[in-house]
């Protein structure tokens, strides 16, 4: 018998599922959960707040966004490093569309994946973490008068964590820039971001979460002909976003969870004008749920199902010359997600299921092309 | 009453509310809020979108993903282009000296990295997709933001 007694082996096998079920993290994962990232706790949540990186230490992470694309992909680690814990991403995305550019001006460079750095560490009740972002990309010639494009990214963001709360904030200068010759087209601003939850515990099984988000992204455009005389023309813009929800996380055991999340209202609201011109969509979420279930089938398979429901209400207006107009349409859509994951030691892969494979078959029964995974996560916990 | 009962009642009250306001809408194919949904799983918190809406010189974007018009030069001033609608319509057509022509147009439906097609004139179609920047990548071409 490898293990003396019963007892030892259960106390190995209960020790190796509560490791296993500390690594159970990845985009992949709150995608399949129904995007309930905000009300669980998982290691994406480091990037609104960075303090929680002293909950998942020692792991490399990989993110295979889209099937056979390398540029979305994302391989990122934590470490410990003294009493903190570092955490690299490399090739992260943004997840931020600039404004079009009508000329093309901004064609050749993009805003799209940066390169984050963490650093958490712990006080006595309190885990603080810090995280730098930043993205550089530049085309065209370095000659005098040539055309040539940059895009600049730097984001700073910190947070600190409690028992039962935790609180980010970020602050961040995108900007994009063309110029040729006397020239140039610019759009920069800055962006505000604020985030907290908390999670109440109402009793044993039942844990309330709410959550709170503001950003404000004030920005604008800026095109200078670099002719004497010629107009300078200049859009500003502003996206506003708030929202305030609440989760309800019913655990049936420590391992598998059922988790509501409703947010009660999201605004987002997106502004531009140019002279007297004015133009604005408002989106109005009321309410929207995201829910989302995590069993574990046996030792090594998980299995996940996640859903949301969103309300919403858009409104568009446009003020020209005095004259203004506004219009709503009201817009509700339903969707469902599945997910698996098998664990291996420490070893983790994340899937995202396409559930019309469960309905058509695969391709030697229906002859469909399509993946049997839209993404993939993988994670290795090396403790 | 415990607090845990007055904190649920408050919960399921306003929810019913939302709910009756809301009733009887839809069109929404990518369904995500503020707070959660989305590619990332956290909603639109995570997601700034300034892209245009529709080519018609709007300032402001209706989506972070694919709604507006793509389009990929096929030879010189001859494009092809998708334009998708934020209540679930899309055209897909050809665009020739200024002379459009649509070839398909439907209903589209998002499914994780994969779009479906469903044109009023032809069986429906799925493609992958791909979003970077203004690079809409559909199947194996690449199509930028008009």
């Amino acid at each position: 018998m490898i293990f003396q007694s019963k007892k030892t082996a259960w106390i190995l096998f209960l020790l190796g599922s509560f490791l296993i079920s500390q690594i159970w993290a990845t985009e992949t994962r709150v995608n399949s959960l129904g995007g309930t990232g905000f009300f669980i706790k998982d290691n994406t949540n480091v990037f609104f707040f960075p303090a929680t990186i002293l909950e998942f230490k020692n792991q490399v992470i990989g993110e295979l966004r889209y099937p056979g694309a390398n540029n979305s992909y994302t391989l990122g680690g934590h470490f410990q490093m003294g009493n903190g814990i570092v955490g690299v991403y490399l090739n992260n995305p943004t997840w931020l569309n600039p404004p079009p550019n009508d000329y093309g001006h901004w064609s050749n460079v993009e805003l799209s994946r940066k390169i984050d750095v963490i650093y958490g560490f712990q006080t006595s009740s309190l885990k603080w973490g810090f995280r730098l972002s930043m993205l550089f990309d530049r085309a065209g010639s370095d000659e005098a008068g040539a055309e040539k494009e940059s895009a600049h990214y730097l984001a700073l963001s910190g947070g600190v964590s409690g028992q039962n709360f935790d609180i980010g904030l970020l602050f961040e200068l995108p900007r994009l820039r063309w110029e040729y010759d006397q020239a140039n087209d610019t759009w920069s601003g800055f962006g505000l971001g604020l985030y907290g939850r908390y999670f109440y515990d109402l009793n044993q099984t039942i844990q309330v979460i709410p959550v709170a988000t503001l950003y404000i992204n004030p920005s604008s455009t800026k095109y200078d002909p670099g002719i004497s005389g010629a107009e300078i023309i200049k859009v500003d813009l502003n996206n506003t976003k708030f929202s305030v929800g609440v989760g309800i996380k019913y655990a049936m055991t420590q391992k598998n969870f059922f988790i509501l999340g409703t947010e009660i209202l999201g605004y987002d609201q997106l502004k531009g004008s140019q002279g007297s011109t004015e133009g604005s969509l408002t989106r109005l979420t009321f309410p929207a749920f995201y829910a989302g279930l995590e069993t574990w089938l046996n030792s090594w398979l998980i299995a996940r199902v996640g859903a949301t429901q969103v309300y919403r209400k858009e409104t568009q207006s446009y003020k020209y010359d005095g004259n203004s107009s506004s219009s709503s349409t009201y817009l509700s859509g339903f969707k469902m997600f599945f997910g698996l994951a098998l664990a291996m030691g420490n070893f983790q892969l994340d899937f995202s299921i396409n559930e019309k494979l469960l309905f058509d078959g695969p391709n030697f029964i229906s002859g469909t092309n399509e993946p049997i995974s839209n993404r993939i996560s993988l994670i290795y916990n090396f403790k | 009453m415990k607090m845990s009962k007055y904190i649920l009642t408050i919960i399921l009250m306003v929810t019913f509310l939302f709910l009756w306001q809301s009733c009887g809408q839809s069109g929404l194919n990518n369904p995500f809020g503020v707070l959660g949904g989305g590619v990332n799983g956290y909603g639109s918190s995570g997601i700034r979108d300034y892209t245009g809406g529709d080519n018609t010189g709007d300032f402001v974007g209706t989506s972070p993903n694919l709604i507006g018009t793509r389009r990929y030069e096929v030879f010189q001033d001859n494009y092809e282009f998708y334009r998708f609608f934020p209540d679930g319509r899309y055209q897909h057509g050809v665009q020739v000296l200024d002379q459009t022509q649509i070839i398909d147009a439907g209903t589209y439906e998002v499914n994780g990295n994969t779009i479906t097609f469903y044109p009023t004139n032809l069986p429906a179609y799925s493609l992958t997709f791909l979003i970077s920047g203004n690079t809409l990548t559909l199947g194996d071409t690449q199509y930028q933001r008009w």
